[in-house]
């Protein structure tokens, strides 16, 4: 509109003016768009899940987030779990030996000796004592043709 | 809806009980739309708050509690209590707390003063910062700092003319403040009090008091500071400072938990170790999910990540500041900017602290240090403040 | 009520607000600048630097096996419990600590007390405890809280099972792990193994962080030993060994070795009195201990006790030397047989004393042996006989043997303290040597070895003429039984030639069978040996002597080489072949056996030998005396009955072959009798005797025919109350003045 200058009559200033939008088509076809789509399932779903998207994205973010963390204190939980574990393992063990050299004491000759003598025993005598002569050698007999061939095979 | 006190509505003469029942409740309920983007910064920074908690939390809560979600169990369990609370608060009118400012200010200091007369807590500390109720524990300073801002807006907002007179504005309301302060600095709150007196001052100086008066007051708010803390009334002071300056003086010590702290803040780096990735929080910070969460925050988040939350608690004062200029009265206004800068002094205190930009003074992070009670009451602030904004919303 | 905010208000609002974001957070940020972009680095240096620790994973030490396999030293973890004395805040705490700790740990109350008293962090309480003992504190210290105050930190403990067994061989460890004596200490390196070292990120309580930081450099496990050694053969060796000592006042401690004369393993090798490893800074010998009380709270206390203790750790059979005496007359006998410059057809008279460039030297017969050959000088161990062949061989010859046999150098046993032989000092030089010395050296006085020298040269005598390379250590395994090292018999050079040495055995055999050695003779073994009572010039004591045996078996190869060392008896007969030899022939009498030498009786000796009693209880009087008289022995009744009640000696007890078994009939009493001295009788005294008591003998020590045989200690005591019929075990010995 003319608002800005005031009229002249050489020139047409109106070509040089900013057209007005026509914006009355699209309104229209905005308007008949909506109220055609307002209706139907398939426009409420679409908003539906306009406003559910941001959400769901949230979720997922928090999830992944919390998710993170919640992994890092199961590390930690169970990395406390093996130190304690290996604290008791090494605990465990060093009784072990004690209580083994406890027992070797206990068969250690001098203990052993006066645990016998004290339970009356005594020194075995020449005669109770005897020899065997174990073969280290194991021999075989073969019969072959006339007589027999020993064979020995030495064992180490 | 008028906003006409209760009191009006039960003079008419009507035999309907249901009636005054229902106008009762009416008038207590606060109509229209809260304000979204606070309540969205309320609720970003909660979450916010939340994922560091846990983050932070889970080696010291298995140490010594025997499970990872000790502390992040019962803060979300607050949590959620909290944001129900908030959103009841958010359709309560406020004005009807106008009602009990007096009521609360006298009740919070004979329990200031309760709490002084009752033995300390735990052993070894000399807080007497507690009052136990059954299985219930909370500090009387933080119902004190609710009724100073709720008094101070009240009384403000009736008598704005006044404010300029020093006998009203400075006197009256500097001795309202000053025997809360009392009380809560020989508890050796030390935090307690200089956040309280920042919330009164700047309420008093929003009311309107003569600026001369301003930096008069401060610099007798920062000698009476100086002055408890050199004459021993607060006795921790001077081992404070020296930790403050040169933590490694100490290093066993006093110096301990900055040094932790700002080795935590220091290996964040400028992307952080990343989230769950502090190092610091398994057991070299103490109390990781207490006053020092913000370091472990540093370390995973990295200067990035720290600057940003500096950024939301400010984006959420600024939020506050825009509500309340937005108010429709002079009560809404100064009781939005009130609890709005409480959080704000708060939330900025104990990031200095943390930081050692000041000697460590014991206070808590909003929103993300552990803490039922004090969640439950922030949230509950957080609600009021969406209550004015409710009530911006209306239509004239 | 009124209407919104003002200008001003919100002016004000604003101002304050800036105030804070700007200031307030503004502050802090630039702080967080400072800190995590500026200093960020040194921060988490200084942040990695307190969370990774380097720690040091302490390599288990490695164990010392005998050459069975069989454990003598292992280690195992332990803990050392202390207390922060600095941090007992109240009396209470104090007490209960003191008194918590002291029962749990058994300590003295009033000590711990003083202890919790001090003003110290770090007080150890208890260094070395059990897990049974350690469970213990850990449950004190959560029962009462105080984790804060007592504290346990891991240790290791190291082991020895079998107390004092080899103790101067296998030594000890200090606080640290690391050896201080003898197999531990030389070979300290082997078994300390490798210290391995773990870079971890540790929470403040030093437990492990769960990042993936770690660099694990495994710690290497020690080697372990396994000894020549033989645990029983040790333990036979310290016996008897521990028994002469007491027996004979010996103060100066003696020494056993024995050892494989073909390979140069050591069996055994002991010293008396020792110590126990497990405890080795505590005194264990009563003399010395009653000694030391006797200077407690006095200065020289503390001196005392350090010489008292490095004197039990001394291991004798390397460190001590001393004038071996007669037993060294194998050297010069063997030397001279090889030189040719004496023959077993030679003889030598000795009419008691023989008189060399002036000086007299006696023989220990006044009298004289008169007219020997060389097995009977050996047999009579006479002087003036030996120092005749030293003169014949001359100085020259003499030394060179001397050398040969090692006895101028270290052995070099893989042990420390080694003593060494300095020319001049412990011997006379060859080329500064002359005839008076070589007479005093001819007989073995003069010069000084250690008995781990004078073995090996012995043994080099007898197994041919090697002079082997002693050692302690069979071979070194890893942690999963590799053979690191195997240590394979060194010949260090042949001495003298193999017919020689069958010849000093024959020599050796009759000095043990019809000589100085008699005690040491083994029925059904044939044992050769030389005595030796040789004089300890360097004391001031002139009666001071040590006396000797060196003695071996069986004589046609030898298999096993025994060395017995008494330093300063002090009883009635001190001679080497008497308090010496029976030693060695009671180690030879175990372990002969053991080590699967078969015996040989000849026909007196199976003569004397014991039968097991046979089993006649219950069995007809008839049946019964049949039953006894068959097995060789006589019978005595008791009662009227027809049937054997009960028997003395009951079934399967030895009993000698000319016995007597009491057979009671009836429900008789038992007929008791007071048990007689035997002491000082000869066999056939002692036989009769025993009759005379209705005794039973059985002999022991020694071939019943020989001469000057008598009894010296009997197994049940003079005035007893026994049983008829019961076995006594008297011990005899001849009681020739040897050498």
């Amino acid at each position: 509109m003319s608002k800005y200058y005031v009229d002249s009559f050489a020139y047409d200033f109106d070509m040089f003016m900013p057209r007005e939008k026509r914006q009355d088509n699209i309104i229209e076809l905005d308007r008949k768009k909506t109220t055609v789509k307002s209706t139907g399932k398939k426009t409420r779903a679409k908003a539906k899940s306009k406003r559910l998207l941001p959400v769901v994205f949230t979720a997922i973010m928090l999830a992944l987030i919390v998710g993170n963390i919640y992994l890092r204190v199961q590390v930690t939980e169970v990395t406390s779990k093996i130190n304690k574990a290996q604290i008791e393992n090494d605990k465990l063990l060093s009784e072990q030996i004690s209580l083994e050299m406890k027992l070797e004491n206990d068969i250690a000759y001098k203990n052993l000796e006066e645990s016998a003598k004290a339970l009356g025993m005594q020194k075995a005598e020449p005669y109770q004592m005897n020899y065997i002569c174990s073969a280290d050698v194991d021999v075989v007999e073969v019969k072959e043709g006339n007589g027999l061939v020993t064979a020995q095979t030495g064992v180490e | 809806m008028s906003r006409t006190e209760t009191t009006q509505s039960t003079e008419k003469p009507t035999k309907k009980k249901v009636g005054l029942l229902q106008r009762l409740l009416r008038s207590l309920y606060q109509p229209g739309k809260m304000d979204m983007t606070f309540f969205g910064l309320v609720m970003l920074l909660l979450v916010v708050g939340l994922i560091c908690l846990f983050s932070s939390s889970y080696a010291y809560a298995l140490q010594n509690y025997g499970s990872s979600y000790h502390f992040i169990g019962k803060q979300i369990k607050f949590a959620v209590a909290g944001v129900v609370i908030m959103l009841i608060v958010s359709r309560v009118n406020y004005h009807f707390y106008r009602k009990f400012a007096w009521f609360i200010y006298i009740v919070s200091v004979i329990m200031l003063a309760v709490v002084l007369m009752l033995p300390p807590l735990q052993e070894g500390f000399d807080y007497k910062r507690w009052l136990v109720i059954g299985s219930f524990n909370f500090q009387p300073s933080e119902v004190a700092k609710f009724a100073i801002v709720l008094l101070f807006s009240h009384l403000i907002c009736d008598n704005m003319k006044h404010m300029k007179r020093f006998r009203f504005g400075i006197m009256a309301f500097g001795l309202l403040l000053a025997l809360v302060c009392a009380l809560v600095v020989v508890e050796t709150h030390l935090s307690a009090t200089l956040l309280i007196f920042a919330i009164g001052a700047s309420l008093m100086v929003v009311g309107g008091i003569k600026l001369r008066y301003v930096f008069g007051g401060l610099g007798a708010g920062v000698a009476l500071g100086a002055g408890a803390i050199l004459t021993g009334v607060v006795d921790y002071g001077s081992s404070r400072i020296q930790s403050w300056l040169d933590p490694w003086s100490d290093p066993t010590g006093a110096g301990w938990q900055t040094i932790q702290s700002l080795l935590a803040i220091g290996s964040g780096g400028v992307f952080g170790a990343g989230l769950g990735g502090s190092k610091q929080k398994y057991l070299w910070v103490p109390e990781p999910h207490n006053d020092f969460i913000f370091a472990i925050v540093c370390e995973e988040l990295g200067f990035v990540g720290a600057l940003a939350i500096i950024v939301l608690f400010g984006l959420l004062i600024w939020r506050g500041f825009t509500l309340a200029t937005r108010a429709k009265d002079k009560f809404g206004a100064l009781m939005t900017f009130g609890l709005t800068i409480q959080v704000g002094i708060q939330a900025a205190l104990n990031i200095m602290v943390v930081t050692n930009t000041i000697p460590n003074t014991g206070i808590s992070l909003p929103f993300f240090s552990y803490g039922g009670t004090a969640l439950i009451m922030l949230m509950a602030q957080m609600g009021i403040i969406l209550a004015i904004s409710r009530d911006n919303n209306m239509s004239k | 009520m009124a209407d919104g905010s003002n200008k001003s208000m919100i002016i004000r609002m604003f101002a304050i607000i800036c105030v804070i974001v700007l200031l307030f957070f503004g502050a802090a940020s630039v702080n967080l600048v400072k800190i995590m972009i500026i200093d960020g680095e040194e921060y988490k240096t200084k942040a990695a630097a307190q969370q990774l620790s380097d720690t040091t994973l302490s390599a288990k030490r490695g164990d010392i096996f005998d050459r069975n396999n069989e454990v003598l030293a292992t280690s195992a973890t332990a803990w050392t419990v202390y207390i922060t004395p600095q941090d007992i805040k109240t009396e209470e705490e104090r007490k209960t600590i003191a008194s918590g700790l002291s029962e749990i740990l058994e300590l003295d109350y009033e000590t711990v007390l003083k202890q919790t008293q001090k003003k110290t962090y770090y007080e150890k309480i208890k260094s070395r405890i059990e897990k049974t003992t350690a469970d213990k504190v850990r449950a004190f210290i959560s029962e009462h809280k105080l984790g804060s105050i007592v504290g346990l930190d891991e240790t290791t403990k190291r082991y020895y099972p079998n107390n004092s067994l080899a103790s101067t061989v296998l030594g000890f460890v200090g606080t640290d792990n690391q050896g201080l004596s003898g197999l531990e200490s030389y070979y300290d390196e082997n078994l300390s193994g490798t210290d391995g070292r773990v870079r971890a990120a540790k929470n403040a309580r030093g437990a492990d962080m769960p990042f993936s930081y770690e660099k694990i450099v495994e710690a290497q496990t020690g080697n372990s030993l396994v000894l020549t050694i033989d645990k029983y053969i040790q333990y036979v060796a310290e016996k008897y060994l521990e028994k002469a000592v007491e027996e004979n006042n010996v103060t100066n401690r003696g020494c056993v070795i024995a050892m494989d004369p073909n390979t140069g393993g050591i069996l055994a090798m002991a010293t008396k009195p020792d110590f126990d490893p497990n405890t080795p800074f505590s005194i264990t010998d009563e003399k010395t201990l009653a000694a030391l009380e006797e200077l407690k709270d006095t200065e020289e206390y503390n001196d005392a006790f350090n010489k008292a203790q490095k004197e039990q750790w001394r291991n004798k059979a390397i460190s001590d030397t001393y004038e071996p005496g007669s037993v060294f007359k194998v050297v010069t006998g063997s030397a001279a047989l090889e030189e040719g410059v004496v023959f077993l057809t030679n003889s030598f008279s000795c009419p008691g004393y023989i008189v060399i460039a002036g000086t007299r030297y006696h023989c220990h017969k006044h009298a004289g042996h008169g007219t020997q050959s060389l097995g009977g000088a050996f047999a009579n161990s006479c002087n003036p006989a030996f120092i005749q062949i030293g003169q014949t061989l001359g100085v020259k010859s003499f030394f060179k043997y001397f050398q040969s046999y090692g006895l101028t150098e270290k052995t070099g046993i893989d042990l420390p303290g080694e003593t060494a032989p300095i020319a001049g000092v412990t011997y006379h030089d060859g080329s500064t040597m002359t005839n008076i010395d070589l007479a005093s050296e001819s007989f073995g006085q003069g010069f000084n070895v250690t008995p781990i020298q004078l073995i090996t040269a012995i043994s080099a005598a007898v197994n041919g003429g090697y002079l082997v390379q002693p050692h302690v250590v069979s071979k070194i395994v890893d942690v999963d039984n590799n053979t690191v090292k195997n240590y394979e018999t060194k010949q260090k050079r042949q001495v003298i030639s193999t017919e020689t040495s069958e010849l000093i055995c024959q020599l050796l055999e009759s000095v043990v069978s019809q000589g100085s050695g008699k005690n040491a003779y083994v029925p059904g073994y044939s044992v050769g040996g030389k005595t030796g009572t040789s004089q300890k010039l360097s004391s001031e004591d002139e009666t001071a002597r040590i006396a000797s045996f060196c003695g071996f078996a069986p004589t046609d190869n030898p298999q096993i080489v025994v060395l017995v060392v008494l330093d300063e008896p002090h009883a009635p007969v001190i001679y080497g072949g008497t308090i010496a030899a029976p030693v060695a022939g009671s180690i030879l009498s175990d372990v002969l056996p053991y080590m699967g030498v078969e015996p040989a009786y000849n026909e007196e000796e199976m003569s004397s030998l014991s039968v097991s009693t046979p089993d006649v209880t219950g069995k007809s009087l008839e049946q019964a005396k049949k039953a006894i008289t068959d097995a060789g022995l006589t019978v005595r009744v008791v009662g009227n009955g027809d049937t054997v009640e009960r028997q003395v000696p009951s079934v399967g007890q030895p009993i000698s072959k000319q016995g007597t078994v009491v057979l009671y009939t009836g429900a008789d009493q038992a007929v008791m009798v007071e048990v007689p001295d035997f002491a000082g009788l000869t066999v056939s005294q002692a036989n009769s005797l025993a009759a005379e008591y209705k005794l039973n003998i059985k002999f022991s020590g020694y071939s019943l025919s020989a001469s000057n045989v008598v009894a010296y200690s009997q197994s049940i005591s003079v005035g007893e109350s026994v049983e008829i019929g019961s076995v006594i075990t008297v011990s005899f010995r001849s009681s020739d003045s040897s050498d």
